[in-house]
């Protein structure tokens, strides 16, 4: 019970928190709310015009044509009056509550920007892109229909109890009995139709995940003769769904519109009865039943709204909850005064005992020492888990390490400035970045400095150019998202060519592992040596022919170094290092031998990948 | 409604529900016009002073007596439509699901997987509102609108009933214009949205860079403009949505007006009573919701039909494999003799596959190289049929078509681990039994164990019951192979068809692997690779290029070639000696 309530709780202060994201806009919000209590006045005068005529004029006979005439003109503009403010109302509101959701998803997007690593691990891309996207759009049903839907649903009530009273005060006060009824009614939807709109939502996204496994995998699915079972599966989760879903259904329709139109009818007998039984000692006027009734229709309408709103208004809190907890992760704190790149620095590397782990159990470095000396060239080798991409991974600081101390030029790695760091080190993916955006903008990042002739000069050193110049617009052309025009060793190319631009004084370089065939890989190779020239290099290596010439080569396993030392001392020493390297020499002489048959290169195109949506 | 003529098949499954889902609707607008006329039967009898206590229980009576009974109509009949709604979406997605699944590769080249989820979610929801709460407006719309109109014509009065309706046609006019408007905008602003979608993803699936590369700054800039693309475009939505409710007053209240002045004069003429009026304007105010509707109905039935037709057009797409109709269980021998003279994929005229001549016989191992993109992969899928052969071409099992084998029974013959091994969200057991989900625990563990992972497997905290995929852990490149082997062990075919499968593992792991693939003398084995290592043990190699064989026979016959693969095979020599030079220098 008292989790339950603490629950409650939490979520009527994520309300609170949503509503105050409205505050910069109070202005715009004050000023449909006073729109729309002019436009609640007109439409509160209409039945009162009504009674009159039907009093004054038609029940007593009178013929006064003229008068009538007015009075039917003030009725048509009670409706005018409130259309038109109705219309302006709704429009300032929806203008503010579009404002409030851009303020949202601009906020959650610098923040999710700032999140450790570890966060972005956590969570599928789906269900990341889901929250900017997807469940703030759902809020904004928070501010066009729930808050307006209150706001007027109040307004309303107020009115139609201010005239329901000028009528007939006791029968007002009776009328009173209803909205209790009806917020029993509302209360109790909520808490029957809350789990049940939870589950269709899971059970909704349960089949979508399984969906997109399946779509993804059909040719094995197909090759293993699964596709029974997996339909078989299926339906079961396809069930599930349609089970709850015709749940929701009857939780909405004993509880929504059927039960409002029932409260409203014994409502109307209620009034029925009342002037009936009060006929028998008084006069009763025909305009005062009638006002009374068309009053009462419309004391439902506000609840019905709201009634109506609380789908969403179940919704909108979810998808805040969701919102909000995107935004209450810790984001990574740096406190650093020097921001520009010390360009004159040399480049040393230091490591000193670092020891690194991702999950709190397993040690990803385990006591690693090592130092890079300015310009120098080191290497990495190890099994795939042995340790090589956390080094990266820590120098690029995508996550902090639990011991020892990181130093370039013998300053600690964290105080260094976000941007001091960026422009320092230049990482070279396993597999590049391409981002929607010309190759010129790939290239110099929107680095203001580099213009077009550099990043031209930059492509034409890494050999990108060649590709390049092929396309019709050459610098100018957009590789569409995730460069799917563009071919695996172009890519690669392509981002070579982005580093050469930036000039960054280190360089961690990431091998790709992909087969890329005869020219392009050659042209791959040349390239790395002119990328390497004048930088400190920390190259994870994949291929133990691009290392030869290495400085120094750090063989790693399971989070240590093994063997340090040049390619020759440590094929000297023999070990690890050497059987790998005897092992892929036989495997690359034949590969070059395959790839020197090849008359030109084909490559394999880029997939375009599908994210599941959360 | 052409929508619904489309369904008719589909809809005609849930007639009965149909049939008194509208009988209730009927039901329930003929009661609603019982309050309005009892409530009128009051105003009169009160004015002229006639009223008598029995007759006013009477009334209170029959008041309530109708609500209980609308409120129970009224849940039945949303609980057999929407429930008739709701049933029929999960048959189709049922089915559109079993049709994916027949669908042959060729199909999922042209659709991309996003694609599909769009139809089997959002179109199957736009679906659902038609066959539910489409219907019901619709039929209520009709249903409730007419009855109401005939209440007013016959109840009290027709003349009065006409010049009400007098504002009604530019009501219709005015929400239809905003429907073709709003439709317009709203296309555009889902438009919006999705180009802020992929801008989000854009950011969020490359993270790493963004952080590697600065580019925190354009990312935002970005994000930025596109989410205030988004804001102007619904703004403009805005614009027009926010037209229908005030139109609907001012047209309504017009009606009111009309009323009420006729009224006046009608009871001036003595035509009427005051009573009588109350109960047409009560009668007027239940024509308010058919009217709304209509309106709000068109888009609902424009949209699901739109999602109807993408959908029709996904389920008209016939697989373009299928079974022969006099197609046999799979042969006695598993001989597999390949006689393939061309083969290209459906949407390019270029030759894959050319000329490809050869017999693997039950339990030979052959191997299969050559350059990436050389067409090795596609003799494993026109083997397994993932698409047709053309003209003159044929491969055989048993000296039998593999056209004339039924499909499900060929790919029975096969275990075939592809370049880039699929691993399911579920655990690592069950990942493994995949195409034997019957298997015990011991089994797995043993073909694990041929995969060479079970110790790795071991390792993990859950066993053979840590889940991999989303909810799960990731595992290495080398590791999903071994895994997709040790599936393609446990499948316990006699035709393993391992395309380029150990690439990732390191040589020991390798070693071991096929040491073990040496040991299933039974079974036979068409090994892709690009490490010739692998093949030496081979009875027979091809070496492919461009799509044709360029040399083929056994490992003795291509080296006594002085050919290609003499060649590859003195390299290997040479590192063989290089190897020993270097133990003597360790040494």
């Amino acid at each position: 019970m008292s989790t339950a309530d603490k629950k409650g709780l939490s979520r009527f202060q994520g309300l609170g928190r949503l509503l105050d994201y409205g505050k910069p806009y109070r202005k715009g919000f004050i000023s449909a709310f006073i729109l729309l209590a002019i436009a609640t006045a007109f439409e509160m005068a209409s039945p009162w015009v009504m009674k009159i005529i039907l009093d004054d004029y038609i029940g007593k006979g009178n013929h006064d044509l003229v008068m009538l005439a007015w009075l039917g003109f003030a009725l048509t503009m009670t409706y005018v009056g409130s259309a038109v403010f109705q219309y302006f109302q709704s429009i300032i509101f929806n203008d503010n509550a579009l404002e409030v959701i851009h303020d949202i998803r601009q906020q959650v997007f610098t923040h999710l920007l700032k999140l450790p690593m570890r966060y972005f691990d956590s969570e599928p891309t789906g269900r990341l892109v889901s929250r900017l996207t997807n469940d703030s759009e759902v809020l904004r049903q928070m501010f066009v229909g729930v808050l307006p839907a209150i706001l007027r649903g109040v307004l309303k009530l107020v009115g139609i109890f201010i005239a329901l009273a000028l009528l007939d005060v006791s029968l007002m006060l009776l009328m009173m009995v209803i909205v209790p009824v009806l917020l029993w009614s509302m209360h109790l939807y909520q808490k029957l139709s809350h789990p049940v709109v939870h589950g269709v939502r899971a059970r909704l996204a349960d089949i979508n995940t399984a969906l997109n496994e399946s779509l993804l995998g059909m040719r094995i699915i197909q090759a293993t003769n699964h596709e029974q079972r997996l339909c078989n599966t299926f339906a079961e989760k396809n069930k599930e769904w349609s089970d709850l879903r015709r749940k929701e259904i009857n939780v909405n329709s004993l509880l929504l519109m059927p039960f409002g139109h029932l409260v409203q009818t014994a409502a109307l007998a209620g009034i029925v009865a009342w002037f009936g039984w009060k006929s028998g000692y008084t006069t009763v006027e025909a305009g005062t039943i009638y006002a009374f009734i068309n009053y009462l229709a419309r004391f439902f309408e506000p609840f019905r709204q709201i009634a109506m709103q609380l789908g969403s208004l179940q919704q909108s809190l979810v998808a805040s909850e969701r919102v909000f907890a995107v935004l209450d992760e810790k984001p990574e704190v740096r406190d650093s005064t020097k921001e520009q790149a010390d360009n004159s620095c040399p480049g040393r590397l230091e490591f000193r005992n670092v020891t690194l782990s991702y999950d709190g159990q397993h040690k990803a470095l385990d006591d690693v020492s090592f130092s890079v000396n300015p310009g120098q060239f080191t290497a990495i080798v190890g099994h795939s888990g042995s340790g090589k991409s956390s080094i990266i991974n820590l120098l690029m600081r995508f996550y902090p390490h639990q011991q020892g101390e990181i130093l370039v030029d013998n300053a600690a790695l964290q105080e260094m400035g976000e941007t001091e760091l960026r422009q320092s080190m230049g990482l070279v993916f396993q597999e590049p970045f391409i981002f929607t955006g010309t190759l010129h903008e790939n290239i110099s990042l929107e680095n203001p400095s580099i213009s077009q002739d550099h990043s031209r000069e930059a492509a034409e050193k890494v050999h990108a150019s060649r590709f390049i110049n092929r396309l019709p617009e050459q610098y100018d052309h957009i590789p569409g998202s995730t460069g799917q025009s563009l071919s695996t060793g172009e890519r690669q190319l392509l981002s070579f060519a982005r580093t050469v631009a930036q000039n960054p004084r280190i360089l961690l370089l990431d091998e790709a592992t992909a087969n890329i065939d005869g020219e392009t890989e050659q042209y791959i190779k040349d390239a790395l040596i002119t990328l390497r020239e004048g930088r400190t290099t920390i190259a994870i290596a994949h291929r133990l022919s691009t290392i030869q010439d290495a400085d120094q080569i750090l063989v790693m396993d399971k989070g240590k170094i093994t063997q340090r030392g040049t390619h020759e001392e440590l094929l000297m020493q023999g070990g690890h290092y050497r059987d790998l390297y005897l092992s892929q020499q036989a495997e690359e002489q034949l590969q070059a031998d395959i790839g020197g048959h090849a008359h030109d290169s084909t490559e394999t195109k880029a997939e375009p990948k599908t994210e599941a949506v959360a | 409604m052409t929508l619904l003529w489309k369904m008719r098949f589909i809809l005609k499954a849930y007639w009965k529900q149909y049939l008194l889902a509208f009988v209730c609707l009927q039901t329930v607008a003929i009661l609603n016009q019982l309050p309005p006329w009892l409530i009128g039967r009051v105003v009169d009898e009160i004015t002229t002073d006639s009223l008598t206590g029995d007759e006013l229980w009477m009334i209170m009576a029959g008041i309530l007596i109708s609500a209980v009974a609308i409120y129970g109509l009224r849940y039945v009949w949303r609980a057999l439509l929407y429930g008739a709604s709701v049933n029929i979406v999960r048959e189709q997605r049922d089915l559109l699901f079993q049709h994916l699944t027949r669908m042959s590769p060729a199909f999922y080249h042209r659709h991309t997987t996003g694609d599909l989820m769009a139809h089997a979610t959002n179109d199957l929801n736009a679906v659902e509102d038609c066959a539910g709460g489409g219907i019901m407006t619709l039929i209520d719309s009709f249903i409730a609108g007419f009855t109401v109109l005939a209440a007013m014509i016959f109840v009290v009065s027709g003349k009065l009933t006409l010049w009400i309706l007098i504002p009604f046609p530019a009501l219709i006019w005015a929400t239809s214009r905003y429907g073709i408007l709003m439709h317009e905008r709203f296309g555009k602003a889902q438009e919006s949205f999705s180009a802020l979608n992929e801008e989000a993803r854009e950011t969020v699936s490359g993270i790493r860079a963004v952080r590697a590369h600065q580019l925190n700054n354009r990312q935002h800039r970005r994000f930025h403009e596109q989410s205030r693309n988004t804001l102007d475009a619904n703004r403009r939505v805005a614009r027009v949505d926010a037209l229908f409710i005030p139109s609907v007053q001012i047209f309504f209240g017009l009606a009111f007006v009309i009323a009420l002045m006729g009224g006046a004069w009608l009871i001036q003429g003595n035509e009427m009573t005051i009573g009588m009026l109350t109960t047409f304007t009560l009668y007027l105010g239940q024509l308010l919701s058919p009217m709304m509707q209509l309106g709000w109905q068109f888009s609902i039935f424009q949209r699901g039909s739109a999602s109807w037709n993408r959908l029709e057009k996904l389920f008209a797409q016939k697989p373009e494999v299928t079974d022969q109709p006099d197609a046999t269980e799979a042969p006695a021998s598993h001989d597999l003799r390949f006689a393939i003279n061309s083969f290209n994929y459906p949407d390019s005229e270029r030759p894959v596959l050319e000329d490809i001549h050869f017999n693997a016989p039950a339990g030979s191992f052959i191997g299969i190289t050559g350059r990436t993109g050389s067409g090795k992969s596609s003799l494993f899928r026109v083997l397994l049929r993932e698409f047709n052969l053309q003209d003159s071409s044929s491969i055989t099992l048993g000296n039998q078509p593999i056209e004339s084998i039924k499909l499900h029974a060929l790919r029975d013959q096969f275990a075939w681990v592809p370049q880039e091994p699929m691993l399911f969200s579920g655990s690592i057991a069950r990942n493994i039994a995949l195409s034997n989900p019957d298997a015990t625990q011991a089994e797995i563990e043993k073909a694990a164990k041929q995969a060479a992972i079970h110790d790795e497997i071991m390792a993990f905290q859950n066993g053979y019951e840590t889940l991999l995929g989303e909810h799960g852990i990731n595992l290495s490149g080398g590791q999903k192979q071994r895994v997709a082997f040790a599936r393609a062990l446990l499948a316990d075919a006699p035709i393993l068809l391992l395309d380029d499968a150990f690439s990732a593992l390191d040589m020991k792991t390798e070693a071991t692997i096929l040491k073990n693939l040496a040991s299933l003398h039974s079974k036979t084995i068409l090994l892709i690779t690009q490490r010739l290592p692998e093949l030496i043990k081979a009875d027979h190699i091809l070496v492919i290029e461009e799509g044709r064989i360029v040399e083929q026979g056994t490992h003795g016959t291509l080296l006594g070639n002085e050919g290609w693969y003499a060649r590859i095979y003195r390299q290997q020599a040479r590192t063989l000696q290089l190897q020993d030079f270097n133990q003597q220098v360790s040494a």
